[in-house]
């Protein structure tokens, strides 16, 4: 038995070397000039370390934009996005589930819950247009506001709401609440973790996506974090690893980080939304 | 219960600020641009300039207009660089909305016949005319070029034909003295310059970027042809002599198999390829990379005659911009950059206005002179319509054949069908 | 029911308004915009979009035309991806979520922060950095195979080997999603169930086959459908990595929907291949569905 426990370990531990040395081999190579990083050798330490990657892409040198400006339009579109989604979407749910004068209620419920079901590539041409239309692109409602229109919030939401037990809002509703009361004081507050697990996905889905940005911005400045380092890659700096890698490294950085501080409440949103 | 609610909506209130403070930022970068020229008096006239110099050449670009801004102070040229592979993906939709339109942009040279046709940019004769630039100013072959029905569409910039580097450290090793300038010479330079116990290789064929120069070189030096006026020649038995003749370097070893995109360069700078046919742009990363590289012209490998595929960057007047102040100021811009480019052929190109290729302070570049040498027998893409379009399917063909993936003839088919397809 | 006023049920829309512009401007409309566009020679550069009826379609499934050979040679490397990919993110997903488990429980923390954080990394970070490790000539895999006197591996410019990359990129990046839900699917197996097997004298693989796999089924739906649509949309892999070669063995479809619109400004006609695309992919999804459900009834 103790032998297969060691065993197992070992063949873990194994994997994970292997998840762990692209990450690794990101920070060595994120140190070394692009000559040395173009090479071939495998020196986990560089030859010449360098900062010199991290220092030209935070002063901008590289897209004419420092990468900061790429991560703070990420962080700002991904912390908006995630705001308006947890206001209308809770709003909304609760007006499904609970309030049975709304109007259209049993028209709009399927309509949303089908709505789960279309690809984005359907949305995709079409919200470009839109947008181009509205003289929308290349701002931040560009990459703020599609993301709201996702109805799993809504869906997750009230499913919590619908089997919220009625007496306590009948008690609140003599004592005198209104809807908004209602909502705001008594079902918002016990729907926090569910609140937490719906910010979570949101803000990760808005930071990570990465074609809807790639198209929808043009100008340097306006770029988030995913699609700057994407044209990167495609455009001039192929072949720069050493800066490529320096990027990556400050773009991957936060979100590791957040991720690991959070991992719990992370992993309690995946599996919240995948078995409920 | 008051209390809560008023949280609630003064988040809301926050987040409609930071929302509307967000787009009012993005609309006020994103358009400092054309439409603001009516400004009060002393105001500057703001002229908006789009190019893809997202590459090492943007700074050079950027010493031109900084100069010419502090030159005078009637014009303020605002100077974006959009990333080279998004160029025109940006044009267009720039074109496409009223909004955000640049008063003037590069283009290349080979675009123009497309966005012409579709009525996308402005006749400049008179705008040249007025601000004292001519024709006879600049190198033939890309004035001819977007010059379409007696209009005159674009001001070129520079020329930048493909060309040829070689590693000098390389061909001293290998004994080979003298520069390759045809194919027998070339044959017999690579193959002494080959050490596969090294890993050494004479000439690395790319199979993806730059074919997109070196194909259209070696076709029309083969004496084949892209277009002939109505339809692609991908197949006939010279271009497809010409790719075999790729193809046999790699069976030969003196290339190596399976290129990646870039591959060529990886092993240009890691001292294992002797030659290889690239842009002038290259020349700063390998000045940075500490290589002894020699340039010089690209060598006659095709059996017909001597010719080089050349981009050409020029400027262009997008139409609309009818602004008098800001065509004036455009003008003006112009005829500055005409005579005062030489921070642009620092960057390694080669320029195409007649009065700074003929300058002592051009002559002095070597780099750039060598290039220049090759302008007589310059061609840029087949002067038609959606070209881009039509040959797009090639690449993906070159790139099976020099692979090995399909034969060359097969390859070549294929690619012809697939343009036909596209033509329709 | 009680009768509500007038006043009433305004309020009550009132809560849904917000999420229902939302709805109807950035996913509704766009959907019916799409269709409109799907019907017209939709040019971006031209000022005429005449209608065309259903000639974008007719020309997807017409042999012969371009936009019949771009669809179907996409879709055909995108199904490839799918069939590769799908079986591997899941029975992986399975396996590591089954060794995590297995392991000590003062370490398991540890492993599944570390398998999963790939998963936290964007699309082109991920590609990036699996576009240095793959490269032919400068890169970790072919530095350490050649170290090991291996010729290196071509990863990027022949198959299977570009599909193995992709593969690859594809699993680090994203298993760790997977093994998250199969580790809290197989938590919730009740601990009698294994205990009564074991007392019936049944080996490790019995009990995994007769107790495990049914009882985390539902997750395993959940987690095929899933990625099969993650794996339908992929995009970032072969747009950065192979960028859809050797040849065009590897442009799925999404990129070459993505060109139509983009590079041959033909948005009517991209219009009409994304619908397409979209209408694949829900069916796919249904038939899992069903599928799945009706081997459930059979039980």
């Amino acid at each position: 038995m103790r032998a297969r426990k060691i065993g197992l370990v070992l063949i873990a531990s194994i994997i994970a070397v292997i998840f762990l040395i692209p990450l690794i081999w990101m920070l060595s190579t994120a140190f070394k000039n692009d000559f040395e990083a173009l090479s071939g050798q495998m020196n986990l330490f560089p030859i010449k370390p360098t900062v010199n990657n991290f220092v030209q892409g935070i002063q901008g040198e590289f897209m004419n934009v420092p990468i900061m400006r790429w991560i703070a339009n990420s962080l700002l579109v991904g912390v908006a996005g995630t705001i308006i989604v947890l206001f209308i979407d809770s709003m909304a749910a609760y007006g499904l589930a609970r309030l049975n004068d709304l109007p259209l209620r049993r028209v709009m419920l399927p309509i949303f819950i089908a709505s789960l079901m279309i690809p984005s590539v359907l949305t995709f041409l079409p919200m470009y247009m839109e947008f181009n239309a509205l003289g929308l692109l290349n701002t931040y409602p560009a990459l703020i506001l599609p993301a709201t229109a996702g109805a799993f919030g809504v869906f997750l939401l009230y499913q919590f709401f619908v089997s919220f037990p009625k007496e306590i809002e009948e008690a609140a509703r003599i004592d005198g609440a209104n809807k908004w009361h209602i909502y705001a004081r008594i079902l918002l507050p016990s729907a926090t973790s569910i609140m937490v697990t719906l910010a979570i996905f949101t803000f990760m889905g808005i930071y990570n996506d990465f074609v809807w940005p790639l198209y929808a911005t043009s100008s340097p400045e306006m770029r988030t974090i995913t699609a700057g380092i994407a044209i990167m890659a495609t455009g001039s700096y192929t072949q720069s690893y050493g800066k490529l890698m320096a990027m990556t490294t400050i773009a991957a950085l936060p979100v590791i980080i957040i991720f690991i501080v959070g991992q719990r409440s992370f992993v309690k949103a995946i599996t919240q939304s995948a078995v409920k | 219960m008051q209390k809560k609610g008023m949280k609630w909506s003064s988040l809301l209130l926050l987040i409609l600020v930071v929302a509307m403070i967000a787009a009012g930022c993005s609309s006020n970068s994103g358009d400092n641009s054309s439409n603001q020229s009516s400004g009060g008096a002393g105001k500057k006239t703001e002229i908006l300039f789009w190019s893809p110099f997202s590459g090492s050449d943007g700074p050079y670009m950027k010493k031109i207009v900084d100069k010419y801004n502090s030159s005078q102070d009637q014009y303020k040229v605002n100077f974006v660089i959009h990333p080279n592979g998004e160029y025109y993906k940006q044009m267009d939709i720039a074109l496409s909305s009223a909004k955000d339109k640049p008063s003037l942009m590069i283009m290349h040279v080979d675009k123009v016949p497309t966005y012409a046709s579709k009525n996308q940019l402005q006749a400049i004769d008179e705008l040249a005319a007025t601000a004292g630039i001519s024709k006879a100013d600049f190198a033939v072959a890309p004035v001819e070029y977007a010059t379409i029905e007696d209009n005159w569409y674009t001001i070129p910039l520079d020329i930048h034909p493909l060309v040829m580097y070689y590693n000098k450290d390389l061909f001293e090793q290998a004994g080979v003295t003298t520069v390759p300038t045809n194919r027998a010479e070339f044959d017999d330079a690579i193959t002494k310059l080959t050490d596969a116990s090294k890993g050494v290789y004479g000439y690395v064929v790319p199979t993806l970027w730059p074919q997109q120069f070196i194909f259209p070189t070696l076709v029309w030096q083969n004496g084949g042809q892209l277009w002939d006026g109505n339809d692609v020649g991908f197949n006939s038995p010279e271009v497809v002599e010409i790719v075999q003749y790729l193809r046999d370097m790699i069976e030969a070893g003196t290339s190596p198999a399976n290129v990646q995109q870039d591959g060529e360069n990886t092993l240009f700078l890691q001292g294992k390829n002797a030659i290889q046919f690239n842009g002038p742009w290259m020349k700063s990363q390998f000045d940075e990379a500490g290589i002894n590289y020699g340039v010089t012209t690209v060598p006659q490998l095709g059996k017909a005659e001597q010719a080089v595929y050349a981009g050409s960057h020029g400027f262009v007047v997008p139409q609309g911009i009818t602004d008098e102040k800001v065509v004036a100021g455009v003008g003006d811009f112009l005829k500055y950059v005409t005579t005062n480019s030489m921070d642009w052929a620092e960057s390694g190109q080669a320029l195409a206005s007649i009065p700074m290729i003929e300058s002592d302070a051009f002559k002095a570049l070597e780099f750039q002179s060598t290039i220049a040498s090759s302008f007589e027998y310059v061609q840029f893409s087949p002067n038609v319509i959606n070209w881009d379009t039509i040959s797009e399917p090639i690449w993906a063909e070159l790139n099976n054949a020099l692979l090995g993936n399909k034969t060359v003839q097969q390859a070549m088919d294929d690619a012809v069908n697939k343009s036909h397809q596209a033509m329709k | 029911m009680m009768k509500s006023s007038v006043g009433s049920r305004f309020t009550s829309f009132l809560f849904v308004i917000p999420y229902l512009i939302a709805f109807s401007v950035f996913l509704l409309f766009p959907i019916l915009y799409g269709v409109y566009l799907s019907l017209h020679n939709f040019e971006l550069l031209s000022v005429d979009h005449d209608f065309v009826g259903l000639a974008n379609y007719i020309d997807i499934f017409t042999p012969g035309t371009y936009t019949n050979s771009v669809f179907f040679r996409g879709l055909w490397a995108t199904f490839q991806f799918v069939i590769y990919s799908v079986p591997l993110l899941i029975f992986t997903g399975l396996g590591m979520a089954m060794l995590v488990n297995a392991l000590p429980r003062k370490i398991r923390g540890l492993f599944r922060t570390v398998y999963f954080m790939p998963y936290a990394l964007s699309a082109s970070v991920m590609a990036v950095i699996w576009l240095m490790m793959f490269d032919t000539n400068a890169g970790f895999l072919n530095s350490l195979l050649q170290k090991m006197g291996i010729a290196g591996i071509p990863w990027l410019t022949a198959t299977p080997w570009a599909w193995i990359a992709l593969i690859i990129t594809t699993l680090w990046w994203t298993i760790g999603f997977n093994m998250i839900i199969f580790v809290n699917a197989l938590n919730e197996v009740p601990e009698d169930y294994y205990e009564a097997a074991s007392i019936d004298g049944a080996n490790q693989w019995r009990k995994f086959i007769h107790i495990t796999l049914p009882t985390i089924k539902p997750v395993m739906l959940f987690v095929m459908i899933t990625s099969t649509i993650a794996s339908f949309n992929v995009y970032a892999q072969p747009f950065l990595l192979t960028r859809g070669g050797p040849g065009d063995s590897t442009k799925v479809l999404l990129m070459n929907v993505l060109d139509q619109a983009f590079a041959r400004k033909q948005i009517g006609s991209a219009s009409a291949m994304a619908i397409m695309m979209a209408l694949l992919i829900i069916i796919v999804s249904l038939v899992q569905m069903k599928l799945t459900m009706a081997k459930k009834g059979d039980k």
